[in-house]
């Protein structure tokens, strides 16, 4: 009975996510407050469900499973381990706080029901790639993200909205038939494969009598994940997808599409191939090249971009590759780092996006230039975006530097130092594009603003709208209180330690 | 109880601070004078700190839930340092409330946020916090010196941000590989260091990290700019508290008594002498007094270096060097915020009887900080004499040297009151408030509390008695820059006015900095035509390309073209049989005659 009841669970989740998708669908445009309370209502009980089976995934190990029958030999399979469960919890708790923003945001703007409908089937793939238990059911719901997401980016309809859009399609269609191939040709020579903490067996037995294979399918996966996750040379789209409304750019960066990939490339290296496995067939290293290079080029675009949300795309390039940089080093501490930096990295970005977005909206600010004064204007939001860009740094207590701290230690443990000079380096790129916009914020007289469509942009403080305000100081909180109280257990960084000790046997 | 005091100490500075910043939109009288009630408390807020330093037990106080585990606690280096941090924030703090201006919350607010900071550097057990508190106080201080707003803090905020971080990632850097080899607490951290293979490597890193902080010379740009632009009280703390926090870390992360490493002592000893002479030549030079007080901040830093490098390269030596720069840091600091408190006191009293009060007060302050003999600062001389022993660089007798770095002191000192004597007063200031009677009371207060917390919490061995010798020992440095400086203000403005002149305008006060601000603009410029000239390479190559393209795209053409025409031209049909026929009846003919021949 109780098995019964754990097998619906992740049905009754992916259920929770796509019933409001549909429903909003067939509602009609004006309904609004039907809208809000649907979307605000899914996205608490979900928070609420996750929370709830906190203690029963990470205390007992259980971990509730669902199969179909999907092809001849492969079965669609919906697992909830650890790992799922922080990444699904991390995006539950973001997807609310999304919904309140975007509410706050979109107000008395055209097409909310086609925003907030393919919104929530964005959600919907989410939660589908996280409980996926094999690569056929992960490349499903994949796929669906790229399509659903194609909307939301170009929400706007105008022809530069459309054009990015394009290019994103491309890029994460162009991503999605890699990691097919590689199903494709890794299901042949290796029989249905199934995510397994460690590695999976037959993909070991693959190693062994055929490393050259295991190392090219290695290869084709990594290429499609990291379209999504940015990885030099895929990552051009995500600086043009900045073109759609804020909410989305938060989304995109911080839970759904970029997490998407980096998420792709943990079951990849932890729960496919292993992290041991993979050291030994000498795939590691190049990653962490690639990984270490994308730091490094992504901060260094981010320096001269002038535009406020392409400064944090490239930011978001960046930072992302920590995760990659973490997984691929072959220590416990180092996969922890990457692991937790998913988390981390989440949060302190989805909290600039809000800010960026807030400034966008009231004030018309688009430019770094602009920002001048801000710390007079929207202290707030200001405060906010201090947190934010303080975490990306990396200076103690927020979230980013618990996991720089796990890196660096794990880099050392792996016996990888040179790793720490890439980690030092892009911190102090970091610093040079953030720290001048903090104190400009705080210590120069504000700066000129057109007139523009908010009214009162005559008075000296005007703060946003509280539904667009309350998320993004919540955010920040969030990431002051992950790193501050790491310690604690079931903190992310706990949490992160445990995944990572399953892997390595 | 502890427990509770403990947390007490850290939280209501920051929450004070908090509040303050929160009182800062106050506009209307009602309100202005709620922010202004509010910001005369703001020095209590120091208070659970105070009580904490008094009666707090010797045992470590342990919270593993916050970040990564974190430990503080008190110890012979420690206590003594925070005790006197936590009087000369006061101090700060109360000097800033004297007058109440509408930015003073923000000041105040920065100043707790620093000694937060600060304290937190010197209570640290463990590496994690350390760190943290580090960053903490190294970000707090832009707020003090940005917090004038006019070009020159800019300036000197835009050169302070840059090193402070440089020398943040540098201790990161350090502290990872520190833990890594075992050190994770710093008791356990300088003999990790001692015992790690990269051992050299750390101690470098160690050096120009906490190097940045202390101002040793190379890297000590951002303290002449720094101490002028930023108000008064806050320069105080930057040289009497932060600038000890560098010192600090280095005592709690290098192998001080566990490894010997010659070479790197050697090396140590050599940049602080550097550092102690160039700061009195550059620093004597200077036309603002806040200036040369910084220079001689350099200077006397540079002091407290050679007890590091000697105690680097002699191991035997470590402890007593440090227990000497305890001292020494303990009996200067809070001298030196006096001094640097008096700067405004001289401009608003300096005149009629008062002044003689203030002059008093200055030379008193003055006397400390270059060890006078009699005064708390001999104390601190005469305890790292008697450490470095009979050290010798390059055959040279260090207990010779460092006796002069009293010299460039005093030299320094008598320059900083020939420029306040001639600098203009503004003796329109209230004359009711309690600035000149508090500011004499810290100025005896600085003469007399460091003997105190010498005697009970940094025990020395010996403490400079009353022999002739002795003092002797200590006068005759200062007496050669009495000497030295008396003669020059007499003599070279009525001899060689043009040169004082001269050389008064030579040295700007970043001094190397401008070269290194040239040097950098000049990178920049080339930076900036080496990017311009990729992007004409690529240009020229994607101009290339589509040439390329127009050409491929004409030949299509043509052979269009060409087809077209032929298709149309009405021979073209019997024309293409008569040369197929031929073309057949050659094969033949090639085939047959091969074939046959075969």
């Amino acid at each position: 009975m109780m098995q019964q009841l754990l097998t619906a669970v992740p049905l009754i989740l992916i259920a929770l996510s796509a019933a409001p998708a549909l429903i909003i669908f067939m509602l009609p445009e004006r309904a609004n407050r039907t809208r809000v309370t649907i979307n605000v209502a899914a996205a608490a009980l979900k928070v609420g469900l996750m929370a709830a089976m906190v203690p029963l995934i990470l205390r007992t190990d259980v971990a509730p499973e669902l199969r179909i029958p999907f092809l001849p030999g492969t079965d669609l399979v919906l697992r909830i381990d650890s790992l799922s469960l922080l990444f699904t919890l991390l995006s539950a708790l973001l997807w609310l706080v999304t919904t309140v923003y975007a509410i706050g945001y979109l107000a008395g703007r055209p097409n909310q029901r086609r925003f907030f409908g393919f919104f929530a089937l964005c959600v919907t793939a989410t939660v589908g790639i996280a409980f996926a238990g094999n690569l056929v059911t992960f490349l499903v719901f994949y796929e669906m993200l790229s399509l659903v997401t194609y909307p939301l980016v170009a929400h706007y309809g105008t022809s530069g909205a459309l054009a990015a859009a394009r290019v994103y399609l491309f890029y994460a269609l162009g991503g999605g038939l890699l990691v097919l191939a590689a199903t494709a040709w890794l299901t042949i020579v290796a029989g249905p494969v199934e995510f397994s903490p460690g590695g999976a067996e037959a993909v070991a037995a693959l190693a062994r009598d055929h490393p050259g294979v295991a190392i090219a399918i290695f290869g084709l996966l990594v290429a499609g994940f990291g379209v999504k996750a940015a990885l030099f040379p895929f990552h051009s789209w995500l600086p043009r997808a900045m073109v759609a409304p804020a909410p989305v750019s938060a989304l995109l960066h911080a839970v759904a599409v970029v997490k998407a990939g980096a998420f792709g490339l943990i079951r990849v290296i932890d729960d496919l191939y292993g992290v041991e496995l993979a050291a030994g067939l000498g795939v590691l290293t190049p990653l962490l090249v690639v990984a270490c290079f994308t730091v490094l080029y992504g901060s260094v675009r981010a320096l001269l971009q002038d535009d406020i949300k392409k400064r944090l795309a490239y930011s978001t390039v960046s930072q992302v590759s920590y995760i990659a940089l973490g997984l691929s080093m072959l220590s416990v501490v180092a996969t922890t780092g990457g692991v937790v930096h998913l988390v981390h990295q989440g949060l302190s970005k989805i909290t600039l996006f809000f800010c960026a977005g807030l400034v966008a909206e009231v004030w018309g600010i688009k430019k770094i230039s602009q920002l001048d004064g801000l710390g007079r204007r929207m202290p707030l939001t200001a405060a906010a975006f201090t947190a934010g860009a303080l975490s990306m740094i990396g200076i103690p207590p927020m979230a980013g530097f618990i996991s720089k701290w796990q890196l660096g230690a794990g880099a050392l443990d792996a016996g990888q130092p040179w790793v720490i000079g890439v980690l030092i380096g892009s911190a102090l790129l970091n610093a040079a594009y953030f720290l001048p916009v903090v104190v400009r914020m705080w210590f120069r007289p504000p700066a000129e603003i057109r007139e523009g469509p908010v009214e009162n942009r005559t008075r000296p403080v005007l703060e946003a709208p509280a539904t667009l305000l309350w998320p993004a100081v919540a955010t920040a909180c969030f990431a002051i209180a992950v790193g501050l109280f790491a310690g604690l257990p079931f903190s992310p960084l706990d949490v992160a330690g445990h995944i990572a000790e399953r892997v390595y046997r | 109880m502890m427990a509770a005091l403990w947390i007490l100490s850290a939280v209501v500075p920051l929450v004070t601070a908090a509040v303050l910043a929160a009182t800062q939109r106050a506009r209307t009288r009602r309100s202005l004078r709620v922010a202004s009630g509010h910001l005369n408390w703001a020095p209590a807020a120091l208070l659970p700190a105070a009580v904490l330093t008094l009666i707090g037990p010797a045992e470590q106080f342990h919270v593993p839930w916050l970040m990564v585990g974190v430990t503080v606690g008190f110890d012979v280096v420690s206590r003594a340092l925070v005790m006197v941090a936590v009087m000369l924030y006061g101090a700060a703090t109360w000097a800033v409330t004297w007058r109440y201006d509408r930015r003073a919350p923000e000041l105040v607010a920065y100043l707790l946020v620093s000694f937060v900071g600060n304290a937190g550097v010197y209570l640290a057990a463990d590496a994690v916090s350390f760190y943290a508190a580090f960053s903490l106080m190294s970000l707090a201080a832009v707020g003090l010196v940005l917090h004038d707003r006019t070009e020159k803090a800019r300036r000197a905020a835009r050169v302070y941000l840059t090193l402070a971080v440089i020398s943040e990632m540098a201790v990161l850097a350090a502290v990872l590989l520190t833990v890594h080899a075992g050190g994770f607490t710093l008791a356990d951290a300088p003999s990790a260091v001692a015992d790690s293979p990269r051992r050299t490597l750390i101690v470098v890193l160690l050096l120009i990290g906490f190097g940045i902080k202390t101002g040793v010379f190379g890297l000590h740009m951002w303290l002449p700019l720094a101490h002028p632009a930023a108000p008064p009280a806050a320069s105080a703390v930057l040289s009497g508290a932060m600038v000890k926090a560098g010192v600090v870390g280095m005592f709690r992360f290098m192998p001080l008594g566990e490894a010997e490493m010659p070479v790197m002592g050697g090396i140590v000893v050599v940049l602080a002498l550097v550092s102690a002479g160039a700061a009195v030549l550059l620093g004597v030079v200077q036309r603002d007094p806040k200036v040369v007080l910084a220079y001689s901040t350099i200077s006397q830093m540079g002091f407290l270096g050679v007890l590091v490098g000697v105690a680097l390269s002699a191991p035997e030596l470590a402890a007593a060097c440090v227990t000497a720069a305890v001292i020494y840091a303990v009996h200067h600091g809070l001298a030196k915020g006096a001094l640097f408190i008096g700067v405004p006191v001289w401009k608003h009293h300096g005149t009629g009887a008062r002044r003689h009060l203030v002059t008093a007060g200055m030379a008193l302050a003055g006397l400390v900080v270059v060890g006078a003999p009699l005064s708390s600062g001999a104390v601190g001389k005469y305890a790292a004499k008697e450490a470095i022993e009979t050290t010798s660089l390059l055959g040279v007798e260090l207990a010779d040297l460092l006796p002069l770095v009293a010299t460039g002191s005093t030299v320094l000192l008598i320059r900083m009151l020939w420029l306040l004597r001639h600098t203009e007063l503004e003796p329109h200031h209230p004359q009711d408030d309690p600035e000149l009677p508090a500011w004499l009371g810290l100025v005896v207060l600085s003469a007399i509390v460091p003997w105190v917390l010498t005697d009970r919490w940094v025990p020395l061995n010996s403490v400079p008695g009353l022999e002739p010798v002795t003092l002797w020992n200590a006068a005759w440095p200062v007496l050669i820059g009495v000497a030295a400086g008396a003669a020059v203000w007499h003599w070279l403005p009525r001899k060689r006015p043009q040169l004082a002149g001269r050389l008064a305008a030579a040295v700007p006060p970043g001094d190397v900095l401008v070269l290194e601000e040239r040097v950098l603009a000049r990178a920049g410029s080339v930076a900036n035509q080496a990017v311009d000239g990729i992007g004409a390479v690529r240009d020229r190559i994607g101009s290339g390309l589509r040439t390329v393209n127009t050409h491929l795209l004409r030949g299509v053409v043509t052979a269009q073209e060409t087809e077209d025409r032929a298709g149309r031209w009405s021979v073209s049909g019997p024309l293409t049989l008569i040369v197929l026929g031929a073309l057949v009846v050659a094969a033949l003919v090639w085939g047959g005659s091969t074939g046959g021949g075969a």
